[in-house]
C-alpha cells in the first residue's frame, strides 16, 4: 500500500483514530474523531489531551484508572466512554495501545474509537436488568435478616428491640425512632437506635397513624417514615434517619415498606402472646396465693420467680395443707411446658393432690393415684412432684418424689443432706406405675425441709450434681436466718447470675418441735439441765441469741423464786416450766403450787420479779383461784429482736 | 483482623530507617508507585498497601458504614501504622489518599513526620465560593461510566480469554490484575471519594506538608492545590512540569526529585 493510500485510509477510516503521547496529548486525529467532537484539527492537535474530549465521567475514569493502566499494562481494551460533541455525546468503545519507538524517543499511544451508539442502547438495557437483579438480591437478603430477627423476638419489647437493631444493621440507617400505639390509641415513644432523627412534628407521624398512608414507607422530615401496620390496625411508626456519609447507600423505601409490614404483624403476634401470658400469670398467681394453714406448730416460707427473659409462666407450684389432723402435707411440683396450658394443668394437678390426700393414704399411694389422674390430661403427663407429710407432734416425715429433684434436709446443726430415697418416675410416665416407694425421716426441733423446682439450680453450663451441691451449700450457709430471710438468701444466691430461663418455686418448712415442758423438784438440782434444755429449745424455735439468754435467765429467776417461796419448804413440791410459741412470741410459764405472796411481803421475791420484768418487759402473774391452786409467772417475748 | 493482611501491606527498603508510606488513589492500587517507591528504599523503610476493595486487599473487610466515609480509610491507615510500629512516617498520598492522610494525621499526629500530598483535593464538587472542578451530575455520570465498564473493572480473566497481544515489558500476571477491583466496592469508593468535603480538616493538620501538583490536571486543578497549601498551617508546594493526574506514572523522576528535595533539609540523606 502506498503512503498516499495509507494516509487516506487513516483519514477516512470509518472509525476514530488518534495518536497520543504518553501523557495523553493528541498528536494526530482523523476526520472521524474531529467530526464527532466538532472541532478543527488545529484546535485539537498538540493543544488538547484525550481526556479533554471525553464527558466528565469519562474524563475522571481516564485520569484515575485508564491512564494508569495504559502506563503499566501498555494497553486498554474495549472501554465504553462518551466523546463530548456539539450534537451531544458520542458513545464509543475505546482501545489504546502503547507503541515503543526508537530508544531516544518517547513512546506513542495509538487509539481506535468505534461508534457504540446502537450497541450502547442494547447494553443500557442489559445494565438496567443487571442492576435490578443485583438490587433485588440485596433486598431479599436484607429482608431475610430483618425477618429472622423479628421472628426470634419475644413480646412487644422484644419486637421493638429487634426492629430498632435492624435499622442500624441491615437496613443501613444512621438511627431510628420508634413509636408504638398505646392502649388509648395514641403513639407513644418506644425507643431509639443509633443517631435517631429529630423527633418528628406530631402531624407527620399522626398522618400515618390516622390511616392516611397506604402502608408504604414515605420520605419524611429528616429521613423516612415507615408505618407498622398489623392485620387490623396500625401498631406503630418507625422513623429512620439516613446516613450522611458520602459513600452510604440511600434508604430503600421498598425494603422499608416490607419490613414495616413484617414488624406490624410481629407486633400483632406479640400482643396476642402477651395477653395469653398475662392470663396465665394471673391464673398461676391466684393458684399460688392460697395461705398455708394457720398453726404455730410449723412455719412455711415460699417464693415464686417467673423465668427471666421469658414472659410465659411455667407450670411450677407449691402447696401446703393439713392431710389430716396434726399431719401437714407440703408439695412442690412442676408441669411440663409453659403458658396457659401449663398453668391450667398445674391448677388441676394441684387440686388433685389435695383431693387424693387423706388419712391413711401416705405419699407413695398418693403419687400412684395421681398417675391415674394425669392419664387423660396431656399437659400434666410427665409432671414431677415432691410430696411430704410431716407429723407436727413428732417430726416424723414420710416423703416421696415422682421424678422431682431431691428435697434437702437443712438440720439446725450439721450439714444439709439431699434426700435421695423414695424416688420414682414422673407422673404418667410409662403408663401406670403400680408401686411407688416412699421414705421416712425424723426432724429434730429446728430442722428445716427444703422443696424446690429445677429452675433453682439447673444451669446450661453446669452439671446437675454440681448444681445440687451449690444448692445444698447455699441452703446450709443461711440456715441460722429466720425462715423468710433464709428463702430470700437462698434464691438471691442461686438466681443472682440471671442466666435462669425457667421459673422457680421454693418451699421451706421449719419444724420447731413440740412445746417445752419440764418439772423439777424444789431443791433445784435439775435447774442447770433445764436451763440448757430451754436454751436448745429456744434455738430450735429460731429465737435470737439475746432472746435466748434473756428468757433462760428469766426462767431461772422465776424457777428460783417458785422453789424458794412457792414450795413453802415442802420437799415434794414441784416447779413446772413450760414454753411455747404463739404468733411469733415465746410464752414462758413457771408454775408452783404455793399461794401467791405479794412482793412487799418478801423483798427477795420482789427483786426476782423486777429482774424478770427488766429482761422481758411483758410479765404477768396468775395468782390462781378456786380450783386453780398455785401461782404462775407468765412472760412473753418476741422470738427475735424483742429486747425491751 | 490483621491490618497488614487486610491492606496487603508490603515492606521493603532499609531496615531501621525512617518509614515512608505510599498510599494509592481512587481507581488504582499500590502498583502505581512502582516507578517512585524504589527511589526511596536506600534511606527509608518503604511501606506499600492497597485500600480495602482495591488490589490485593481483603475485600471481605469492606464495611459499608466504615468505608462510606474517608475517616474509615484513615482508620485503616492508622491501624496499619500501629501494627508496623516503625515510628513516625513520611506519608505520601496520591489523589484521594492525600485527604485520607490528612484525616489520619489529624487523628494521630504522633504517627506522622511529614505529609506529601500528590494531586490533593479536599472537595471535588463545586460549592459556593469554591471551585472543585465538577458538578454533582458529573460525578453521577462517572458512576454510569464505571457501570458501563463493569467488565473492565472486574474481569480478571478477560485479557487471558481475549488473548493478550505482545507486551514484552510486562509480566502476564501484573497485566491481568493491575487496578482490577470489585465493581460494587469501586462504586462506593467513587462516591466516598468524590462526594466528601474535607476542607475544614486542613486547618487541623499539625504535620509539615508538601503539596505536589501537575501543571495541568483535569481532576485536581492547580487552584485546588493552591487552596490546599493555603489552608494547611505548615505547607510548601511544588508544581511539576507535567500533565495529567498521575505524575507517579507519567513523571516519576520529577516527583521523586520534588519529594527528595523536600525531605532532604529535614536531615535525612535522600536518594
Amino acid at each position: 500500500m502506498s503512503a498516499a493510500l495509507a494516509s487516506e485510509a487513516w483519514t477516512e477510516a470509518p472509525c476514530g483514530l488518534l495518536t497520543l503521547d504518553l501523557d495523553g496529548t493528541v498528536l494526530d486525529a482523523n476526520t472521524t474523531v474531529l467530526g464527532w467532537v466538532g472541532r478543527a484539527r488545529t484546535d485539537v492537535v498538540a493543544r488538547l489531551r484525550l481526556s479533554d474530549l471525553l464527558s466528565a465521567g469519562g474524563r475522571i475514569y481516564w485520569e484515575t484508572h485508564l491512564s494508569p493502566v495504559l502506563h503499566v499494562d501498555g494497553r486498554v481494551d474495549e472501554v465504553a466512554v462518551d466523546l463530548q460533541g456539539p450534537g451531544g455525546r458520542q458513545p464509543v468503545l475505546l482501545t489504546a495501545v502503547v507503541r515503543p519507538r526508537e530508544p531516544d524517543r518517547a513512546p506513542l499511544v495509538r487509539v481506535a474509537l468505534a461508534s457504540a451508539r446502537e450497541r450502547w442502547r442494547y447494553e443500557r438495557d442489559l445494565l438496567a436488568a443487571r442492576r435490578t437483579a443485583e438490587r433485588s438480591a440485596g433486598q431479599v437478603q436484607v429482608l431475610q435478616e430483618a425477618t429472622a430477627a423479628l421472628s426470634r423476638a419475644l413480646g412487644v419489647e422484644g419486637v421493638a428491640r429487634a426492629v430498632l437493631a435492624a435499622t442500624v444493621g441491615p437496613l443501613g440507617a444512621a438511627g431510628a425512632r420508634l413509636w408504638l400505639v398505646g392502649p388509648d390509641g395514641a403513639l407513644v415513644p418506644s425507643g431509639v437506635a443509633g443517631a435517631p432523627p429529630l423527633p418528628s412534628p406530631p402531624g407527620a407521624v399522626s398522618v400515618l397513624a390516622g390511616g392516611g398512608g397506604d402502608g408504604t414507607a414515605v420520605p419524611g422530615p429528616d429521613g423516612v417514615l415507615v408505618p407498622l401496620r398489623g392485620q387490623a390496625s396500625l401498631q406503630g411508626v418507625l422513623h429512620l434517619a439516613a446516613r450522611s456519609d458520602p459513600g452510604a447507600d440511600p434508604l430503600d423505601l421498598e425494603v422499608l415498606t416490607a419490613v414495616g409490614r413484617q414488624t406490624g404483624l410481629a407486633l400483632d403476634r406479640a400482643h396476642l402472646y402477651e395477653q395469653s401470658a398475662s392470663v396465665a400469670r394471673e391464673l398461676q398467681h391466684s393458684l399460688l396465693a392460697v395461705d398455708p394453714p394457720d398453726d404455730d406448730r410449723f412455719a412455711v416460707s415460699t417464693a415464686y420467680r417467673p423465668g427471666v427473659a421469658m414472659l410465659e409462666v411455667g407450670g411450677d407450684w407449691y402447696d401446703t395443707f393439713l392431710a389430716e389432723d396434726g399431719v401437714l402435707a407440703v408439695v412442690v411440683g412442676d408441669v411440663v411446658g409453659r403458658g396457659l396450658h401449663a398453668a391450667s394443668a398445674m391448677g388441676q394437678l394441684r387440686s388433685a393432690v389435695r383431693a387424693v390426700a387423706a388419712p391413711g393414704v401416705g405419699p407413695a399411694r398418693l403419687l400412684s393415684r395421681l398417675d391415674r389422674f394425669v392419664g387423660p390430661i396431656e399437659p400434666a403427663q410427665m409432671a414431677t412432684v415432691a410430696y411430704a407429710e410431716v407429723d407436727l407432734e413428732t417430726g416424723r416425715v414420710r416423703y416421696a418424689c415422682a421424678g422431682h429433684p431431691p428435697p434437702v434436709l437443712v438440720p439446725l446443726s450439721g450439714e444439709p443432706r439431699q434426700l435421695w430415697e423414695g424416688r420414682s418416675v414422673p407422673l404418667g410416665a410409662f403408663g401406670r406405675v403400680h408401686e411407688r416407694p416412699e421414705a421416712v425421716l425424723h426432724l429434730a426441733p429446728g430442722d428445716r425441709l427444703l422443696l424446690y423446682t429445677d429452675g433453682l439450680f439447673e444451669r446450661r453450663d453446669r452439671a446437675l450434681d454440681a448444681g445440687l451441691e451449690v444448692l445444698a451449700a447455699a441452703a446450709g450457709a443461711a440456715r441460722h436466718l429466720p425462715l423468710e430471710e433464709h428463702v430470700a438468701a437462698l434464691t438471691s444466691a442461686l438466681l443472682a447470675d440471671e442466666q435462669v430461663r425457667d421459673d422457680v418455686c421454693v418451699l421451706l418448712l421449719g419444724w420447731p418441735g413440740p412445746p417445752f415442758d419440764r418439772e423439777l423438784s424444789a431443791d433445784l438440782r435439775e435447774l442447770s439441765a433445764v436451763r440448757r434444755e430451754l436454751g436448745a429449745w429456744l434455738g430450735a424455735q429460731g429465737a435470737d441469741e439475746d432472746t435466748r439468754q434473756d428468757l433462760v435467765l428469766a426462767a431461772s429467776e422465776a424457777t428460783a423464786n417458785a422453789a424458794e417461796h412457792g414450795s413453802g419448804g415442802r420437799p415434794e413440791a414441784r416447779v413446772r416450766v413450760r414454753a411455747d410459741v404463739q404468733d411469733g412470741d415465746v410464752v414462758l410459764a413457771v408454775h408452783d403450787d404455793g399461794p401467791w405472796r405479794p412482793p412487799v411481803a418478801s423483798a427477795e421475791r420482789g427483786r426476782g420479779l423486777s429482774i424478770i420484768r427488766a429482761l422481758v418487759g411483758d410479765l404477768h402473774v396468775d395468782q390462781g383461784g378456786p380450783g386453780r391452786p398455785g401461782t404462775t409467772v407468765v412472760v412473753r417475748r418476741r422470738l427475735r429482736g424483742g429486747r425491751p | 483482623m490483621d491490618p497488614l493482611a487486610r491492606n496487603n501491606v508490603t515492606v521493603s527498603g532499609a531496615v531501621g530507617a525512617p518509614p515512608m508510606v505510599f498510599a494509592h488513589g481512587f481507581g488504582c492500587d499500590q502498583v502505581m508507585w512502582r516507578f517512585v517507591a524504589p527511589a526511596f528504599e536506600a534511606n527509608h523503610r518503604v511501606v506499600l498497601f492497597d485500600h480495602v476493595g482495591a488490589g490485593g486487599s481483603d475485600a471481605s473487610a469492606h464495611d459499608p458504614a466504615r468505608h462510606g466515609r474517608l475517616e474509615g480509610y484513615a482508620q485503616d491507615v492508622v491501624e496499619v501504622l500501629e501494627a508496623l510500629d516503625l515510628g513516625p512516617a513520611v506519608f505520601v498520598g496520591h489523589s484521594v489518599s492525600a485527604m485520607i492522610g490528612v484525616l489520619a494525621a489529624v487523628e494521630r499526629p504522633e504517627l506522622f513526620s511529614h505529609l506529601v500530598l500528590v494531586g490533593p483535593s479536599p472537595r471535588y464538587t463545586d460549592a459556593e465560593g469554591y471551585r472543585g472542578g465538577f458538578s454533582t451530575e458529573e460525578i453521577a455520570e462517572l458512576l454510569d461510566t464505571m457501570d458501563a465498564n463493569y467488565l473492565g473493572w472486574s474481569a480478571h480473566i478477560a485479557p487471558v480469554i481475549m488473548g493478550v497481544p505482545q507486551r514484552p515489558e510486562l509480566g502476564q500476571e501484573l497485566a491481568s490484575s493491575f487496578c482490577r477491583t470489585d465493581p460494587a466496592l469501586a462504586r462506593r469508593f467513587a462516591r466516598t471519594t468524590f462526594l466528601s468535603d474535607n476542607r475544614a480538616d486542613l486547618a487541623r493538620v499539625r504535620t509539615p506538608s508538601l503539596v505536589v501538583q501537575c501543571r495541568e490536571d483535569a481532576i485536581a486543578p492547580l487552584e485546588v492545590g493552591q487552596y490546599v497549601r493555603d489552608h494547611l498551617p505548615q505547607a510548601e508546594m511544588v508544581v511539576l512540569d507535567a500533565t495529567g493526574h498521575c505524575p507517579n506514572l507519567s513523571a516519576p523522576d520529577q516527583l521523586v526529585a520534588a519529594v527528595a528535595g523536600y525531605l532532604a533539609p529535614a536531615g535525612a540523606v535522600e536518594a
